[in-house]
């Protein structure tokens, strides 16, 4: 057990750092105000994200066979924590290289691997996740969305809800069921559907949240090809365990998280508030459980960098990281007090954005689920 | 970066664990804490297997020491064994008579094992005092918060220690009492699965219950939370701010698991018959030391955002 | 609207006020057992004033006050510190008034009236806790008299009082709430035994066994198998006085005395939480008076009830807690003054109905959200 940074890895993050201070704009802040889903991060991130493939960057978690340089675990968490200190200039792409890539490796045929993984390397392509839906949210293995086969194509109907990124998205990682006899996980596939079919429709919902930030996609006799399936028909469950997997760990909230309360101490300090006994204590008490996210996270990627299998340990990390998150959004309205309530001011922003924090990738209920039944052993109904 | 125990980590955690099998628990914690004594045959067995120099051992350091101080204070062991094997090498060259006690600027607090104690570690302004204790130095105070407590009146200042070594020993302190929180925790929060797996009520164990399912899960994160933050402020030697950080998610994890665990345990975990307050009652009394939650939280400011207005 | 009382209960409370002034030494609102004997002396004294019997009807031998007489009454005793409201001239003289035999109310209200005659709760027991529909206990009837076998505990006072409230197995274990009754058991009859269970407020709970414990049918209040609606009942009967509000008034000033004697009340902090804290206390008081109102009313007001528990009862915790983070290692001391709140908050959110409860009540009951418990 230890807990440094090896020379290389501290060099690696300067080397990151550097590299965003070149390739930022200078109105980086307000072009990231609007948060990944905007417009602006959005084509932002095409351009950003092919220079980060030139560089070897942006895939190198990925195994050399499918273009990346096998980068250690712990490499792909600098190059993540730097990216979404900053705002995360990456867009939506962070998505594809977390996790809906690697689903593909691990469940695409040839044709799709040699499809959309060089497309991901290159950082030219934006997928969005079609999971929720209206009547099934976080208890996604209600979903309705149906996909009949008929002959070589699928024929989707049904609806997805709270789909980021849907409005600039290429293609979009959908589960729909595939047989409408079963029930629960059983019957669920996954379709790699390209957005511009005929009878996909996108429509923003408007949000306390942001502009843009979400979106409900209708699904009306689009064809699908039964070539864009990944993975065995009616076994798509376990190919969004293996997805989900990857994505809880693979943001670095807990950094972004951090780095917002540097920031708000900074504007505690400008408004004189930092002398105040309660002030630094909250201030205090929310590092600590920044902190305390950032280890458990660690923990999560060094077991994946033993080689060991995901465990439950990766929901510890998100419940922990999303509970940072909202003890910095709070003590961001705390502290501004009405203020925070102008639309668009700093506080407001921050608040925002950590209201999703809880709901997005299955709401923390779940993942407390997952916990109390694999860590604590508590037993079902 | 690395967080599995590498092979000599785990045997030295193995032999402690079978010493305290043998030498602690919660039964011989209610024995001891019945007569407010130090369980001066545990100190010595760690002592005489080196345990208690694991802290400046030439293939050990902090870190496997702060493993040592979780591992007795899951066990229920009634010692300082912060400050003997964590604070007091680190702070000081010779070995100063056990058992030892930590004592904060402000003179005639309680504070734990004074009664008994030997030597003692004096948080002041302007540095530490080390003091060699006599019997009449010290007084017993009644208290039923699992350690025996008491008051230092006098004392023999052996050294004094400069300005430098008062920021040591307040970061020292604050990641033994992280670990120590962090061991407590732990047990606190699994006598109580082991208490809702078994207790039915309603037709079902209350442990399926989901409200009380996701508030468990939520103190699981925390008592992680507390842990990795402990050990690895140990690890990298009792930084300032990352003392403080251990210090302030202990002691704010604390006071939810007291609250929840005990709220789950029902009147069972309210009797004394129940295990349950040999950790939970430490937990009460641990949070308080060295000024407690917004303490450590103010620190962890002073440290992270100097310069305070 | 009025949030007021009447000049006429102005004019009670202030009695009672005046009365509470000679008990001034006695502080057993906690440990109560500790000053037995002069809590007993202070419920014959209240009732040479029938103030045990103030809304008991007349021809039971009370003084048919309105229900706000017994609120204002119990809520300066709290805030007093004197005494906690006693389970006898409540839960169980009502339910003798309303199912009780003509014997049994001549032989038993006339010293509950008095202050002569106590009652301990024999409810819960190791598997029926918070589910009393659990309930083992048997009592087994065999011609005029029941036999009953069991073990009850968790039971508070039960060291000190003369008889118990028994709830106890008539039926099939099966049938639930269906199969209870309810009986008046003499603490000394043959085959009690009342053992402590040390808590860590420093008080006791108690276990209770009962062997073969020979109970005459006489002493069965209400009807063989009929005990769940009684219990329901009688707690409906007790809710304006079950959580005083007062009482977290006073903890409130209790800590802020505490606070200026140690000159902590400049610190921001200390103002700040005190002023969080003064602002729980008017809560609790406003849902002690709900539960008032809608009990004058007449209706259930088991959804107030509960809420008004939870806030009370986290009340209290929180002003304890605020307590102890005040005064620092110093109140780890036996004997503190604020350990000893502390310690007592510790019980409040579990026993009588844990917060969890309570607050299922609140969902479903309140909100209209269905679903088991």
């Amino acid at each position: 057990m230890e807990f440094d940074w090896s020379p290389e890895e501290v060099a690696y993050r300067r080397e990151v750092q550097e590299f965003l201070a070149e390739a930022l704009p200078d109105d980086w802040e307000e072009l990231s105000r609007g948060g990944p889903g905007s417009d602006a991060q959005a084509s932002f991130s095409r351009a950003f994200c092919a220079r980060l493939a030139e560089r070897g960057w942006l895939t190198q978690s990925w195994p050399r066979a499918h273009g990346g340089a096998d980068a250690s675990p712990w490499r792909h968490a600098i190059f993540g924590e730097e990216m979404w200190g900053i705002g995360e200039p990456r867009g939506p792409q962070y998505m594809n290289v977390n996790w809906i890539g690697p689903a593909i490796m691990q469940h695409g045929s040839e044709e799709q691997k040699a499809l959309h993984l060089p497309k991901i390397s290159a950082g030219q392509v934006l997928w969005c996740q079609g999971f929720s839906e209206p009547e099934a949210g976080s208890d996604l293995v209600a979903l309705r969305t149906a996909a009949a086969r008929d002959g070589d194509d699928y024929t989707v109907n049904g609806s997805k809800i709270w789909t980021s990124y849907a409005n600039h998205a290429d293609y979009c990682f959908l589960l729909v069921r595939s047989d409408p006899e079963s029930k629960r996980h059983r019957g669920i596939s996954v379709l790699l559907v390209p957005m511009d079919l005929p009878g996909i429709d996108v429509r923003e919902i408007p949000s306390v949240v942001g502009d843009r930030y979400f979106h409900e996609v209708f699904f009306s006799d689009v064809r699908v090809p039964v070539s864009c399936r990944l993975g065995p028909e009616n076994e798509g469950w376990s190919v969004v365990t293996y997805a989900l997997q990857h994505e809880r760990v693979g943001a670095a909230r807990y950094h972004r998280a951090a780095r917002i309360l540097d920031d708000l101490a900074e504007q505690a300090r400008a408004r004189g508030q930092l002398g105040e006994p309660r002030v630094r204590e909250q201030l205090g008490e929310a590092r600590a459980l920044c902190e305390a996210a950032r280890l458990l996270s660690y923990r999560v990627i060094d077991q994946r960098a033993h080689g060991l299998p995901p465990s439950a340990d990766a929901n510890v990390a998100r419940v922990a990281a999303t509970t940072a998150e909202q003890a910095v959004a709070d003590l961001a309205v705390e502290l501004f007090g009405s203020e925070a309530l102008v639309y668009g001011s700093y506080a407001d922003t921050r608040f925002r954005w950590a209201m999703t924090a809880g709901v997005a990738v299955g709401a923390t209920e779940v993942q407390l689920n997952l916990v109390a039944s694999r860590v604590l052993g508590l037993p079902r109904e | 970066m690395d967080f599995e125990l590498a092979a000599d980590q785990q045997a030295i955690l193995e032999a402690v664990e079978q010493l305290l099998t043998r030498h602690a628990g919660p039964e011989r914690a209610i024995a001891l804490s019945a007569k407010a004594e130090y369980d001066s045959p545990l100190e010595d067995a760690l002592a005489e297997a080196g345990f208690l120099d694991l802290a400046r051992g030439d293939e050990t350091g902090p870190l496997e020491a702060a493993l040592l101080v979780e591992a007795v204070a899951r066990a229920g062991g009634v010692i300082g064994v912060g400050a003997a094997a964590l604070v007091a090498p680190l702070l000081v060259d010779e070995e100063l008579p056990r058992p030892v006690a930590l004592l904060p600027t402000q003179r005639e607090l309680p504070v734990r094992y004074a009664a008994h104690a030997r030597s003692a570690l004096r948080l002041e302004a302007d540095g530490v005092a080390v003091l060699s204790l006599e019997p009449g130095d010290t007084e017993a105070v009644a208290s039923n918060f699992g350690f025996p407590m008491g008051r230092v009146q006098g004392g023999r200042e052996r050294t004094r220690l400069g300005p430098e070594a008062a920021e040591r020993l307040r970061a020292w302190w604050q990641v033994a009492l992280a670990a120590e929180l962090a061991g407590c925790m732990r047990a606190a929060l699994d006598t109580t699965l082991d208490y809702v797996k078994k207790r039915r009520q309603f037709g079902r164990a209350i442990g399926s219950f989901q409200g009380v399912q996701h508030r468990l899960a939520q103190l699981h994160v925390a008592v992680e939370g507390s842990r990795w933050l402990a050990l690895e402020a140990a690890h990298a030697g009792a930084p300032v701010e990352g003392a403080a950080v251990a210090a302030a998610h202990a002691a704010q994890a604390a006071r939810r698991v007291f609250d929840e665990t005990h709220q789950f345990s029902g009147a069972m975990g309210f009797t004394r018959e129940h295990d349950l307050h040999v950790w939970s009652m430490r937990l009460q009394a641990l949070r308080l030391e060295l000024g407690g939650a917004p303490a450590h939280g103010r620190a962890v400011a002073s440290a992270r955002w100097a310069g305070d207005a | 609207m009025n949030l007021g009382f009447s000049r006429e209960e102005e004019a009670f409370r202030a009695e009672v006020v005046a009365f509470l002034d000679d008990w001034r030494d006695l502080d057993a609102f906690y440990c109560q057992g500790h000053h037995w004997e002069r809590v007993r002396a202070l419920f014959r004294a209240m009732g040479e004033r029938g103030w045990l019997a103030l809304v008991w009807p007349e021809e039971a031998g009370g003084l048919a006050m309105p229900l706000s007489w017994e609120y204002l009454l119990w809520d300066e005793v709290a805030y007093a510190r004197a005494a906690r409201n006693p389970l006898a001239s409540g839960i169980v003289a009502k339910t003798i008034i309303r199912h009780g035999s003509e014997a049994q109310k001549r032989e038993w209200l006339p010293p509950i009236r008095a202050g002569e005659l106590h009652f301990s709760l024999g409810y819960s027991e190791p598997e029926a806790g918070s589910d009393l529909a659990a309930v083992r206990c048997r009592a087994e009837r065999r011609g005029d008299t029941y036999v009953v076998t069991g073990q009850k505990c968790w039971q508070s006072y039960a060291q000190d009082m003369d008889c118990l409230w028994l709830l106890a197995r008539t039926g099939s274990q099966e049938s639930r709430g269906a199969g209870l009754s309810l009986f008046v058991v003499p603490r000394d009859a043959p085959g009690v035994r009342v053992g402590p269970l040390p808590t860590l407020d420093g008080d006791q709970l108690n276990e209770i066994h009962l062997d073969a414990v020979e109970v005459p049918v006489a002493s069965r209040v209400g009807p063989e198998n009929g005990a769940w609606k009684i219990v329901g009942e009688a707690l409906a009967d007790e809710r304006h006085i079950q959580f005083a509000p007062k009482r977290v008034r006073r903890d409130l000033e209790e800590v802020v005395a505490f606070a200026r004697e140690h000159q902590l009340v400049g610190h921001p902090h200390v103002r700040r939480s005190l002023a969080d804290l003064a602002v729980r206390v008017e809560e609790a008081e406003i849902w002690g008076l709900r539960v008032l109102d809608a009990m004058q009313k007449g209706r259930d007001a088991a959804v107030e009830a509960a809420a008004n528990k939870v806030v009370h009862t986290l009340a209290c915790q929180e002003i304890a807690r605020a307590a102890m983070a005040f005064g620092g290692p110093e109140t780890l001391v036996d004997g503190n003054r604020m350990n000893t709140l502390w310690r007592q908050s510790l019980w409040e959110t579990i026993g009588g109905g844990t917060t969890e409860i309570m607050r299922s009540i609140v969902a479903r009951q309140g909100l209209g959200l269905g679903g088991r418990r």
